[in-house]
């Protein structure tokens, strides 16, 4: 087991919100998405982050990036390599994103572009950010594409983005995000738009690759299968804030938070008996954060007391790197 | 004896693309040779990956895709044989809740006119009032509330859609429901909630069911029959203790240890394990075994001569060298 001490890490998260102007008339004025959390990720350690939709997963990714919408703000802290990804310039964040920071999206087709072979947008990003030449460029390309495993790559690096089957897609956006060599690589569902065994394929590439380059990972998805075989450590996140936080062998063996064990119990696995009726979460998953006094998952927890409804639980340390959210559970000291 | 709710017999599906010989359209055979029996309370898991051919098939089965080949049966009625009249009072009892619920409802009908309109094909000349009474009654069965009647499909949640889906499917007293990705797009959370609901319909309502998923640990869940696709064809077909207990087909099996599984243990002995390779295309599809390029068992026979589901024996599987059964 990993304990990961702040000081240590590529990245601090202190504090992040993130919050959106809603359209007048909708009678809301602002949505809050992440509601003030905080986190770190250790040189090399893979960090999965799981929520249902609406928990704000994705946008802590797109905030690191500086890619929310335009109605959308961050705020807080996010302490990378020594610069606060948050209050940087655009010009200074384009020297951190594409060199020590990259980002793999969850659709590969929509994050290439249609109208330029593959090779050259892979080669783009040397050009800009390290000044190679257009041949060396196109020779890191191939190299990458070839370590990626795309048969061929010397050929396919000269093909564009739909001659590419989606799990080849995916692979190259792999390809594109480490060519770089980033230090800190953030995923965004990459696989939950591939089919069983190229979603294998991907994640035994990218666990692969984590090792071989010592890059570190947030890995930000809904499936806790994915989680349970890529991830060192989980943060669990319902409405915007971090229910509980462990290393993936502590919440899968003995998830403490009421919200983590009832989708660790929700989750279809082959070992439960066929024909069972299966355990279920009643209610709807909140969609975005605040507003209300008290702990999001309260309205639909089965252990609710009075005191969840008032009072907002903080984080607290319940055990050897892990925090749990909860009144129910007593911290440890 | 009253023949079964729904047959497929050796049905064959394509579609028509350009440029076969002569210009002339020919037939892209998407499903192929599927043969299955299904009788009320039975629910048939059809498994696959994208292009397998699962979703076509679930469409053909309802008649909305015709067979290029073979029978779809209702009843022991071949559909092909079936007027337009018959037809619709036939859809009364075989029908469809789709992948995306929110998608397949009409935005601009209120709940209870979405789900009361089949009644108006299947049961013509009954009152309004009537109408939106068995739609309430229909929504309860789904667990809805009757405010949920005057709602339209932007103010649900994707579960609450998918009920409503369900409702509409179940108010013209259907025997047989073909559920298409019923969950995929739903939060685990969710997804849960709406298998125990299609388990206690089934039950309750004495559906059979046709469950068709990429998840094979849903379908676990739910089928008391599984049936594997791969590249249009079945490739194994058993009964589903006997199938998730010891698959036969290598490619079931690689199916079953490519669905990740929330326990660390396991799964970090599958890292590496993935299979190497894709599916091969549809368009070209190999002259042996669909899976010969992709199988760690493959040996020359396989790249040469397809293996034919043998229906010898309680564990049909279309493979030169299975596992025992």
């Amino acid at each position: 087991m990993r304990l990961i001490p702040m000081t240590d890490s590529l990245l601090s998260v202190r504090d992040l919100s993130v919050r959106f102007t809603l359209p007048q008339g909708t009678g809301m004025g602002v949505g809050v998405a992440v509601d003030g959390i905080s986190f770190g990720v250790a040189p090399g350690e893979v960090l999965g982050i799981v929520g249902e939709s609406g928990s704000g997963k994705s946008q802590i990714l797109f905030a690191l990036m500086g890619l929310l919408a335009s109605n959308g703000r961050a705020t807080g802290q996010a302490l990378f390599d020594g610069q606060d990804l948050l209050a940087l310039s655009a010009p200074a964040l384009d020297r951190v994103r594409g060199v020590t920071l990259s980002m793999i999206f969850q659709d590969p087709m929509t994050s290439l572009n249609p109208y330029q072979r593959v090779g050259d947008q892979l080669a783009e990003g040397l050009r800009a950010h390290q000044g190679l030449s257009r041949g060396a460029a196109r020779d890191a390309a191939v190299a990458m594409l070839d370590r990626v495993r795309i048969p061929d790559a010397a050929t396919r690096a000269r093909h564009y983005p739909h001659q590419f089957s989606g799990g080849m897609r995916q692979r190259v956006m792999i390809a594109m995000a480490l060519l770089v060599r980033p230090k800190l690589l953030l995923a965004d569902e990459p696989t939950t738009a591939l089919d069983v065994t190229v979603q294998a394929q991907v994640i035994d590439l990218m666990a692969e690759l984590a090792a071989e380059s010592g890059a570190a990972t947030i890995f930000v998805t809904h499936d806790l299968g994915v989680v349970a075989r890529l991830c060192d450590r989980v943060i669990v996140l319902y409405g915007g804030r971090i229910m509980e936080e462990a290393p993936a062998t502590t919440l899968f063996a003995a998830p403490r938070h009421p919200y983590a064990q009832g989708l660790l119990a929700a989750t279809p696995r082959m070992a439960t008996p066929p024909g069972a009726r299966m355990t279920t979460i009643p209610g709807t998953p909140r969609s975005g954060a605040g507003g209300t006094a008290g702990c999001p998952f309260a309205p639909r927890c089965a252990a609710v007391h009075d005191r969840c409804r008032d009072e907002t639980p903080s984080l607290r340390v319940s055990g050897p790197g892990s925090r749990v959210a909860c009144h129910l559970v007593e911290g440890a000291p | 004896m009253t023949p079964p709710l729904l047959q497929a017999r050796g049905l064959h599906v394509g579609y028509p693309i350009p440029g076969g010989l002569l210009g002339r359209p020919h037939l892209l055979p998407v499903v192929q040779d599927i043969t299955f029996t299904l009788q009320a309370g039975q629910v048939l898991g059809i498994v696959g990956e994208s292009g397998c051919g699962k979703s076509t098939l679930g469409r053909a089965l309802l008649g909305l895709i015709p067979a290029s080949a073979g029978q779809v049966l209702w009843q022991g009625q071949d559909l092909a044989t079936m007027n337009a009249a018959a037809l619709r009072r036939g859809r009364a009892a075989v029908q469809i809740i789709f992948q995306d619920p929110v998608a397949a409802l009409d935005p601009r009908m209120t709940v209870a006119r979405s789900v009361s309109r089949p009644l108006a094909t299947f049961e013509p000349g009954l009152s309004r009032a009537a109408q939106h009474d068995r739609a309430v009654q229909a929504l309860r069965l789904v667990g809805l509330a009757p405010e949920f009647a005057a709602r339209y499909p932007h103010e649900l949640s994707g579960g609450q859609a998918q009920r409503v889906g369900i409702a509409r499917a179940i108010i013209g007293g259907p025997g047989v429901i073909v559920c298409d990705e019923p969950v995929s797009a739903l939060d685990v959370s969710i997804q849960a909630q709406v298998v125990n609901l299609l388990m206690d319909l089934r039950d309750r309502l004495g559906l059979a069911l046709v469950f068709i998923s990429h998840n094979l640990a849903v379908v676990r869940q739910i089928s008391s029959d599984v049936m594997v696709m791969c590249l249009g064809r079945a490739v194994e077909t058993a009964p589903a203790p006997a199938f998730y207990a010891a698959p036969r087909h290598p490619y079931s099996r690689a199916l079953m240890s490519a669905v990740p599984e929330p326990d660390p243990v396991t799964e970090r002995a599958r890292l590496g394990t993935s299979l190497p390779g894709e599916m091969p295309s549809i368009l070209h599809p190999p002259p042996g075994c669909v899976f010969a390029t992709r199988c760690p068992r493959a040996q020359p026979l396989c790249h040469d001569m397809r293996p034919h589901l043998t229906a010898d024996g309680p564990r049909p599987v279309a493979c030169h060298f299975p596992e025992p059964s």
